[in-house]
């Protein structure tokens, strides 16, 4: 059977399939794959057949080179849609930030790497614990956060696809995770030791 | 660096939420499948709380893991 339709397997079935290259699971495979991409980017104007078709050939690079991480707490069509959704949103956003990618981030960067302002915030403006709470922040961040950090947080917060930043700060997406981790981390603990425990944060942020 | 104060809070919000121990992206996507299986309607599984922490912090991720619920469900209907 080739084309949609799938016949049912077993994991281990289609993992001996896949290890043993049975060209017919393969092909039904990338069936099911290019129709579940369809359905999943059917009102996206800038994903073509072309498109779809690329990103199931690289997620079935990626799938067959994965097997072995395979660890049986799904279906394997589920863990193989994970993985080919995966790599498709990648190329769609790296594809995205080509458009005004280096512009964005230049501003991003150079925001993320200015001065901090003057401290306090205009009276009437927030409130006062609210205003302490921000002031404790951005102590927290001229004191703990390294210039990588700091871009990376701007990024982010400005809405910047995390592939593109990491491409931009050359590393990749895990490794620009546990940079901003690390960060956050940082800014916690600054913040529990002048005084602000999580039940106060969440007062102050849920305060008008 | 400068933060308006949208952004401000919305960092504190991830800064408040942030735990020691995260797992990364990579983790996250080898141990997805078995998150969205257990999802019945629009309820969290229980169980999965590294997950539910990940996706709080990774709008990336967030948007994958929708996705997939999505197309899962709709496969499901027309399997029906």
């Amino acid at each position: 059977m080739t084309g949609n339709v799938l016949d049912p397997r077993e994991n281990d079935e289609w993992l001996a399939a896949l290890r043993g290259s049975d060209a017919r699971a393969a092909d039904e495979l990338r069936g099911y794959l290019v129709r579940v991409l369809a359905k999943t980017f059917a009102k996206n104007g800038d994903v073509d057949d072309d498109d779809l078709n690329d990103y199931v050939q690289d997620a079935l690079v990626r799938i067959l080179a994965s097997l072995d991480s395979f660890r049986g707490e799904s279906a394997f069509t589920t863990w193989a849609t994970a993985i080919a959704l995966r790599v498709a949103f990648t190329q769609l956003r790296r594809r995205r930030a080509r458009v005004d990618g280096q512009r964005r981030f230049e501003a991003v960067r150079q925001r993320a790497l200015e001065p901090l302002p003057t401290r306090g915030a205009v009276p009437g403006e927030v409130s006062e614990s609210r205003a302490r709470l921000f002031a404790a922040l951005r102590d927290a961040i001229d004191e703990s956060l390294t210039e990588r950090q700091r871009i990376a947080i701007t990024s982010e917060l400005a809405g910047i696809p995390t592939i593109d930043i990491a491409e931009r700060l050359g590393t990749n997406q895990n490794a620009l995770y546990k940079l901003v981790h690390d960060a956050r981390k940082k800014l916690r603990a600054a913040l529990r030791r002048a005084g602000f425990t999580s039940q106060a944060v969440h007062e102050s942020l849920s305060e008008r | 660096m400068k933060l308006d104060d949208t952004e401000l809070k919305a960092l504190l919000r991830l800064v408040d939420a942030t735990r020691g121990r995260e797992i990364d992206c990579d983790e996250l996507l080898d141990r997805i499948g078995g998150y969205v299986e257990k999802f019945s309607g629009s309820v969290r599984p229980p169980g999965f709380d590294d997950i539910v922490q990940h996706l709080q912090q990774c709008p990336e991720c967030s948007e994958e893991v929708e996705a997939l619920l999505e197309v899962l469900g709709s496969e499901k209907r027309d399997d029906a």
